[in-house]
């Protein structure tokens, strides 16, 4: 057998395996306190214009593969690929997707979740918030590192309704988690987790989980608003309304629904072994 | 030997040998710009799931179809502008994309290091390894400019020697169109934040 038909059937192999693999996480629904607790990304990036990897649909479909049960597709200064996600989703009865904004201004970068038009970022923090909440929608302090923090002044924080304390950065510099921490303590703001998905790595790495009343936008922007969320962040430190992390601590359906940090299992390094080894055979043989 | 590793070690001899072989049509057109898509689609699969998948790949695929066009578009308007043509729109094309080697060698070793990482170090690059990914980038577009200078000279040759005009004329619609699309409306008040800030 010549090198380039090895190489085929080894990547042949590892697209299969990788692909029975590919299986989505169980969540059942989760209820506390009377709750309904859904897991949600708020702040996730496609292809189309936002320096994502992934198309608006493969967002929802990998989601669904992450547990989560809603996600806010937020484009860069965009709309559009936020309205697509929210079609398909709705087409293939998929997670709850919110059309989104990350606003980005030099001087910050929010989140706009469950809004229907895009926001000018040419505006002050204060002036985005009151459009977004103009549209129904909720707006969250994105990655709020301290160069961030002169542009959310008194009058953006009055009416900012959470912040981002688990993110990505959290596990790349120890002051991060901190920053979020001292930047959360400004205001009375409900706690976010989020994976800022661009592509790489994890969707859902940081998660936010939402006690709301039922799975639907409005619901879960309402317990935004309300401030019901409760997030884990480095070294598994609950933030968030300290009544429901009270909650959350004594029920072990949230800790284990904290997406694993495995390389995964032996299809998994079939896949990345065989693929690695086709690819290179079909590339230098 | 493939065809591309001959690119990477003696690119103007590889290019010389490469013209003389027959073939042409829109198989010769596709096949390796669609290759480069598989291999792009390979490693956005590698990087979300940590393995090959069906969907990833595909929806990888989709996501930076982009690139193999705008490649394809810069290229077609240098080799419209340049008559004579010693090779057939459809070969220079195959020509140009196994000119894209250095890039792919890249990707192989971008997914062979996800391979090894868990979620967390895959969604959150330490810092130093993010810099030096970022400096590898550069070391490989140097590369490709090389590559790429000698097949404008070997396979599109200019009667005044001038190679390097096309090749800028390439990468000036090639690139920064791609790079208006990727980083869409994000890209001023992205670059003026990273100035101001």
């Amino acid at each position: 057998m010549s090198p380039r038909l090895l190489s085929l059937a080894a990547l042949t192999l590892a697209i299969a395996a990788g692909t029975l693999a590919d299986r989505p996480r169980p969540h059942p629904p989760v209820t506390v306190g009377g709750h309904r607790v859904l897991a949600a990304d708020f702040h996730t990036h496609s292809s189309m214009w936002s320096d994502g990897g992934l198309t608006p649909w493969g967002l929802v479909l990998e989601a669904e593969r992450q547990g989560l049960d809603a996600i806010a597709i937020t484009g860069h200064n965009e709309t559009l690929d936020g309205q697509l996600g929210h079609w398909f989703s709705k087409r293939i009865g998929g997670p709850t997707v919110l059309r989104g904004e990350e606003i980005l201004n030099p001087a910050y970068h929010m989140i706009a979740a469950g809004i229907t038009e895009t926001v000018s970022f040419q505006q002050s923090a204060a002036r985005a918030i009151a459009e977004i909440h103009r549209q129904g929608g909720i707006a969250i302090a994105a990655h709020p590192e301290p160069g961030f923090w002169a542009g959310y002044d008194a009058a953006a924080m009055q009416t900012l309704d959470a912040a981002e304390i688990c993110h990505p950065m959290i596990y790349q510099r120890d002051a991060a988690q901190r920053d979020f921490e001292r930047f959360a303590a400004r205001a009375p703001v409900a706690a976010i987790g989020s994976s800022d998905f661009h592509g790489l790595g994890q969707m859902g790495l940081c998660r936010t989980y939402v006690f709301a009343s039922d799975n639907s936008e409005q619901a879960i922007l309402d317990a935004v608003r309300a401030h019901r969320t409760v997030v884990f962040g480095r070294d598994g430190q609950a933030y968030g309304d300290a009544e429901l992390v009270k909650l959350a601590a004594g029920d072990r359906r949230l800790r284990s629904a904290e997406p694993s940090n495995s390389r995964g299992g032996w299809l998994d390094w079939f896949s990345r072994i065989a693929g690695i080894a086709g690819l290179a055979g079909l590339l230098f043989a | 030997m493939s065809n591309e590793t001959r690119v990477l070690i003696d690119p103007a001899g590889a290019f010389r040998q490469l013209m003389r072989e027959p073939g042409d049509g829109w198989w010769i057109a596709a096949r390796r710009p669609l290759f480069l898509l598989f291999v792009i689609g390979c490693v956005v699969s590698f990087q979300t799931s940590g393995r090959l998948t069906a969907r990833l790949i595909v929806d990888g695929a989709v996501s930076f179809a982009f690139i193999p066009l705008f490649e394809l578009v810069s290229l077609a308007i240098v080799y419209r502008r340049r008559p004579p043509r010693p090779v057939s729109f459809a070969r220079a094309v195959d020509l140009f994309f196994a000119a894209n080697a250095p890039w792919l060698v890249w990707m192989l070793a971008f997914v062979a290091l996800r391979s090894v990482q868990t979620p967390r170090q895959a969604t959150a690059l330490p810092l130093p390894l993010w810099r030096t990914l970022e400096l590898s980038l550069l070391a490989v577009a140097a590369w490709s400019i090389y590559i790429d200078l000698h097949f404008f000279r070997e396979v599109l040759p200019r009667a005044d020697g001038r190679s390097a005009r096309d090749l800028m004329l390439q990468r000036v619609v090639g690139w920064s169109s791609a790079l208006l699309y990727f980083f869409g409306l994000a890209t001023w008040p992205e670059i003026a934040g990273r100035i101001f800030r």
